[in-house]
């Protein structure tokens, strides 16, 4: 069967250093503080206080929608000039969490309650007025809206759609906060991704919305593509509910899924961007699984989340896009705060950019519940920005 | 592509269903050396009697769809994947984790967290049966488990993928309006094992499944259309 290339449209993200959609690696690329201790809910009785929260949230909010949907409302005006998708995706993981700290209950109009995924497509659905576009909720956990990004390219590539946008926000909220530190897994410090003295995760606001289309429609929206989605690839470890195999098969499995169905080698790869959350287990196994997939070779690998934080499901599709920058301009931006390299760090990840020349990059991200995930974004002969 | 339902189950409450034969008897009783079906989900799950009724519900109808499509916990098949779809999730769990938060939150139940992604049930799954591939919870308008259904079969498409599980799973919470609850699990598999009658299919372009005689599968409720059910009284808990 032959199959449709996938192109990344348009895209738009906010993040705590790119709060209403602004160009996220000119952010990156400039120094950022340390993101603050939190404000939005009281953390005097734990461990753990540092949050990229997005300022003035809460400000903006009306009734009865939640910090959630504020948050993409900010994303919905780069959209209001393309011509409808037929697919929507909805990738966010949390979305319902104020409601659940609230206690509160109420149904819209024709039933969906507020609590769950399917409110959220429909939502943004209606935002942006796109009523004959079927809606589609994954869950994922941390991965979803790169699962989201691999399904719509699923569906372009089969033939089955023609426009996918995948849509995720997350905020960082009491429940998470609160449970992540259960977890052991939050910084008592800075987030500093492969750094030899990494301490855990930092969270963060983020929400994404990212345009997949074939060429049909590329042609219709009359505006080049920011990148090829070229390589995808799904698989899950086997091993945990909610830690990473040690050994990183999976990862390296979803990886090599990905190249191959770039038609690309791991010597094409010009950059990566990990998921790097700055957790002991998830980022020595991203190592290992570097060093199986690219052997000794050092090219740049990078996370940003020391600067914006683990933004759940919405981490992916705004690396995604990241990623589609970074193509355009030859560069990745610093992992902050990273210092001391753990093994198989040192050469690859820096707290300088990095530039690189090949067009192509990849782009992982992995769950709970076992799940990984794996792009190959391509550059498509857009002039390169200084 | 051709392929073959080699397995399904439907857990209720009190009562469950499996089978991989369609137009015969349907469901066949615990063989006799599993004598207990809870006895069987506590070897294979060590917290299975510990676990909420959403996690309860899928893990079970999980081992009796494999079991009935002849896959041994111990033996690995090359990347199965599992795609479920549910629209409340892991919901209960969620309220259930955010009662622990009382006060400032440092009693806060890490266990209970690690329940609050509706894909944690796969997770769970894919330690014992090697699920490898694709999981993940998709959901869509339409039919039940439609849109996981059709993604299953271009998961399928891919020479990595030798199988793929569909499900879907509900447990409702206490305010929500009342619906369906339990778990439907479909195996759906690239090979047909000689000298058995399982139910062949055929998958189209663009994850379209239509059973032989042209008609479409639309969802997971067509493809229980075809069996005939024998209930078998069982409780796996509230």
């Amino acid at each position: 069967m032959r199959m449709s290339e996938t192109f990344l449209l348009a895209g738009a993200a906010a993040t705590a250093v790119n709060s209403r959609g602004e160009d996220l690696l000119a952010a990156l690329l400039a120094e950022q503080p340390a993101p603050p201790a939190v404000t939005r809910f009281d953390t005097s009785r734990l461990s753990f206080h540092r949050a990229a929260c997005i300022e003035g949230l809460e400000k903006e909010r009306t009734e009865p929608e939640n910090l959630t949907q504020t948050l993409l409302r900010r994303l919905l005006p780069f959209f209001g000039s393309l011509p409808p998708a037929d697919t929507i995706v909805w990738a966010g993981i949390k979305g319902n969490v104020e409601f659940i700290e609230r206690g509160g209950w109420a149904a819209d109009s024709d039933g969906i309650t507020p609590f769950l995924p399917r409110h959220y497509s429909r939502w943004v659905r209606e935002r942006l007025g796109w009523n004959e576009a079927r809606v589609i909720e994954v869950g994922a956990a941390c991965a979803s809206s790169a699962i989201g990004l691999a399904l719509g390219a699923d569906l372009i590539s089969s033939g089955l759609s023609r426009a996918v946008l995948v849509a995720a926000a997350d905020i960082v909220s009491r429940f998470s906060f609160i449970g992540f530190g259960a977890l052991n897994a939050l910084s008592r410090s800075l987030c500093r991704p492969f750094d030899i003295r990494r301490d855990g995760l930092i969270l963060g606001d983020g929400a994404v919305m990212a345009l997949l289309a074939g060429r049909e429609y590329v042609g219709e929206a009359g505006r080049p593509p920011l990148a090829r989605l070229s390589g995808w690839g799904v698989t899950n470890d086997a091993f945990h509910i909610t830690a990473p195999s040690p050994r990183g098969e999976g990862l390296i499995s979803a990886a090599t899924l990905a190249l191959n169905r770039a038609g690309a080698s791991p010597g094409d790869i010009g950059a990566m961007c990990a998921h790097g959350t700055g957790t002991v287990y998830n980022d020595a196994m991203e190592l290992r699984a570097i060093d199986a997939v690219f052997g000794d070779r050092l090219f740049p690998v990078f996370s940003i989340k020391g600067c914006v934080g683990h933004t759940f499901g919405a981490a992916g599709g705004i690396e995604a896009l990241l990623c589609a920058q970074a193509l355009c301009r030859g560069a990745v931006p610093p992992t902050h705060f990273f210092e001391q390299p753990d093994k198989g760090a040192a050469g690859r990840v820096s707290s300088e950019a990095q530039d690189f020349s090949n067009g192509r990059i990849l782009t992982t991200n992995s769950g709970f519940g076992g799940i990984n995930v794996a792009l190959v974004l391509e550059n498509i002969g857009r002039a390169r920005q200084p | 592509m051709r392929i073959t339902l080699s397995g399904a189950a439907v857990v209720q409450g009190e009562r469950y269903t499996a089978f991989g034969s369609p137009g015969g008897s349907g469901a066949r009783p615990a063989p006799s050396g599993d004598p207990d079906l809870s006895d069987s989900l506590l070897r294979l799950f060590s917290r299975f009697g510990r676990f909420d009724c959403y996690t309860r519900w899928g893990c079970a109808a999980v081992y009796l769809a494999l079991r009935e499509a002849g896959y041994d916990p111990g033996q690995r098949r090359r990347n199965p994947g599992f795609l479920l779809s549910g629209q409340y999730g892991s919901f209960i769990t969620d309220l259930d984790y955010y009662a622990t938060t009382e006060n400032g939150g440092e009693l806060a139940s890490p266990q209970l967290f690690s329940y609050t992604l509706p894909n944690i049930i796969i997770g769970e799954c894919s330690l014992p049966f090697g699920l490898t591939g694709p999981a993940y919870c998709l959901d869509g308008e339409g039919s039940r488990g439609g849109a996981a259904l059709r993604q299953a079969v271009l998961h399928l498409e891919h020479p990595a993928v030798e199988a793929m599980l569909v499900g879907w799973l509900e447990a409702r919470p206490p305010q929500a309006p009342p619906g369906e609850e339990g778990a439907i699990v479909l195996v759906l598999d690239k090979r047909k094992r000689d000298g058995e009658e399982r139910l062949e299919l055929d998958a189209g372009r663009g994850g379209e499944l239509r059973f032989l005689s042209g008609e479409t599968v639309q969802g997971v409720d067509d493809l229980l259309g075809g069996f005939s059910f024998q209930w078998i009284p069982h409780s796996l808990g509230d």
